[in-house]
């Protein structure tokens, strides 16, 4: 009996130590085909240079990474490097939220993507 | 305001691995109205004589008291812009809402008018030109009332005042009075006798913009259907058709419609910086790379990845001596104090600190690279070092790499959890899910996949751990 009462003691340990069978992995970078885009510059509402900003002098570069769905419809989206004036990251961000995009593609269909974007705030 | 000021904004798009770069045009604005920052004057005299106009009208109120309801619009913009300290203005602000809504009352009980209906327009579009936003909403809604009273939906007057109000509700994020717009200036289109140009046109592009993000994609083309007819109908320039039909590409992508929304979106010029030798060399190692691994020769990928990677090993090591030697030749320069030589020197040290970043990038995307090929094929003790190797090289801890260092990580926490190490799996696909929610939100597809992962893992680690087991007795 003492054997079996051991080999019942393993099992839920076998079981936790097992690696799973691995789900069959496909690299992700290889994915995308065509990278996602805006769709055209021209529906993008270039932001206003915030009024506080202009009194302040604020300049700086804003990089914004987002995410367009295979719809094109923006997914998400964030200050991935602030320009340091959280006034200059909002109306950045504000303005990419109202553009359209043209999704990626992969073989010749639209596929979910992340890109980056770069505010250049400048005053003269 | 220092008017010498130049104001500029670039607008730069970098390809997700971010080794191409290109500054794009700044395109047109629509007409914008802006509600941040409304204009104050501190004007206590004209504030009194408002006052003093509102008591003489409660004293002879006019026919259908029309007098009184002007003077009290009077009153509420003279109340609304005087400038003071935040709490006063917000108190200021509140107070000429309700002078307004009093006014509102009035002239929804009077005889409507185009006449009034003018007048209550031009008094709102004086707020809108202080940035006065929500008073201005107030008086537009009161001239389109009585407008459409007036003369019905379809007068020239109550389109134009919806049309001013479609633009207002927009900039101020007003969802409910654009939800109510938007319906009536669809239908108000084809028979539209105002020219299709500035606010008139920016109006009806503020309603199909509406359509598209409550994803209402039939009306929403039918309204850039429309625009474009009218548009042709009009002779209008090229720049407007075009742009017209990039806004129906976006609505045949949102509906599924790839390969129509593809030849209309063929038309956008896309201007784009040349990507420097350096990152052109990397992109196209990438780009084979890919194309082998769709192509399912992942061991010719593994081939040309690890190829890569030594030269990329090699050229960071080169890259990190001439950084030193950059640096080196900056500080003597400093000692030496020559200008030119200064700036000579400023400008190699931070050539070859931009170079050693690219150089860093495309090492530690190379790694992860590799290791997903290695992991592809199931050798999951070589993917692991890769991208673990991938992480650490990664030039920032998160920012503009937060993406690629969170696609590793998740990626590293597959090969963990293959390997039966469940326990950093897990606590890698936490802090994967930690990072990306709050920048993408809970229905993020790949918020959602750290999620499931965890739901998995958790249950995983859920189960009876198993007993300790009882020392062995040796058989006597």
């Amino acid at each position: 009996m003492r054997p079996l009462r051991l080999l019942l003691l393993l099992l839920p340990a076998l079981a936790w130590a097992a690696p799973d069978a691995p789900a069959p992995y496909a690299p992700k970078f290889a994915r995308i085909a065509q990278p996602a885009d805006i769709l055209s510059w021209d529906l993008c509402p270039k932001p206003a240079y915030p009024r506080a900003s202009i009194r302040n002098e604020e300049t700086g570069v804003v990089t914004l990474s987002f995410t367009v769905a295979a719809s094109g419809h923006l997914l998400g989206a964030a200050v991935a490097r602030s320009s340091g004036f959280p006034n200059l990251d909002n109306a950045a961000y504000a303005a990419l939220t109202r553009c359209r995009f043209r999704p990626a593609s992969l073989d010749g269909q639209p596929v979910q993507a992340s890109m980056q974007v770069q505010y250049v705030w400048t005053l003269d | 305001m220092d008017t010498r000021l130049k104001r500029a904004l670039i607008l730069c798009l970098l390809a997700a691995s971010g080794s191409a770069s290109a500054q794009l045009p700044a395109a047109g604005s629509a007409a914008a109205i802006g509600c941040d920052t409304p204009v104050y004057q501190l004007d206590p005299d004209g504030l009194a004589r408002a006052r003093q106009a509102l008591d003489a009208a409660r004293a002879a109120p006019g026919p259908h008291d029309l007098a009184l309801a002007a003077a009290q619009a009077d009153l509420a913009f003279a109340t609304a812009r005087q400038s003071g300290p935040l709490p006063q203005r917000d108190a200021n602000r509140k107070a000429a809402l309700d002078l307004a809504e009093r006014a509102q009352a009035i002239w929804n009980a009077a005889p409507p008018s185009a006449a009034l209906g003018q007048d209550i327009l031009r008094r709102g579009r004086t707020a809108r030109n202080a940035a006065h936003c929500p008073l201005a909403l107030n008086l537009l809604e009161s001239a389109l009332a009585v407008a459409d009273k007036a003369g019905g939906a379809g007068d020239p007057l109550a389109l134009s005042v919806a049309r001013e109000l479609m633009l207002l509700a927009t900039a101020m994020g007003d969802d409910p009075t654009v939800t109510m717009l938007a319906p009536r200036l669809l239908a108000a289109l084809d028979a539209d006798p105002a020219p299709l140009d500035g606010a008139n046109y920016q109006a009806y592009l503020a309603a199909a913009d509406h359509y598209y993000r409550s994803e209402d994609h039939e009306r929403a083309e039918a309204l850039v259907n429309g625009l474009i007819d009218k548009a042709k109908a009009s002779g209008a320039d090229p720049a407007k058709l075009r742009r017209l039909e990039f806004e129906r590409a976006s609505i045949y992508y949102a509906q599924g419609r790839y390969k129509e929304a593809e030849a209309l979106a063929a038309l956008a010029d896309r201007p784009r910086a040349r990507p420097d030798g350096l990152r052109a060399d990397m992109k196209r190692v990438e780009e084979e790379m890919a194309g082998q691994v769709r192509s399912g020769r992942l061991q010719a990928a593994l081939a040309t990845g690890e190829a890569q990677l030594a030269r990329l090993e090699a050229g960071r090591a080169a890259s990190a001596a001439a950084l030193q030697a950059a640096e080196a030749e900056w500080e003597a320069a400093k000692k030496e104090g020559k200008r030119d030589a200064l700036a000579a020197a400023r400008t190699r040290y931070a050539t070859e600190r931009r170079d050693g970043i690219v150089w860093q990038y495309g090492l530690a995307n190379m790694e992860s690279y590799v290791g997903e090929v290695q992991h592809a094929l199931g050798r999951f003790e070589l993917a692991l070092p890769l991208y673990e190797k991938a992480l650490e090289h990664y030039p920032a801890a998160g920012g503009a790499n937060v993406y690629d260092i969170e696609r590793v990580r998740g990626d590293l926490a597959l090969v963990c959890r293959a390997r039966g190490e469940k326990a950093r799996a897990l606590a890698l696909q936490q802090q994967v899910k930690a990072t990306l929610l709050p920048l993408l939100g809970a229905q993020h597809p790949d918020v959602r996949e750290a999620e499931a992962q965890i739901a998995q893992l958790g249950n995983a680690a859920l189960e009876p751990a198993p007993a300790p087991l009882a020392p062995a007795k040796r058989k006597k």
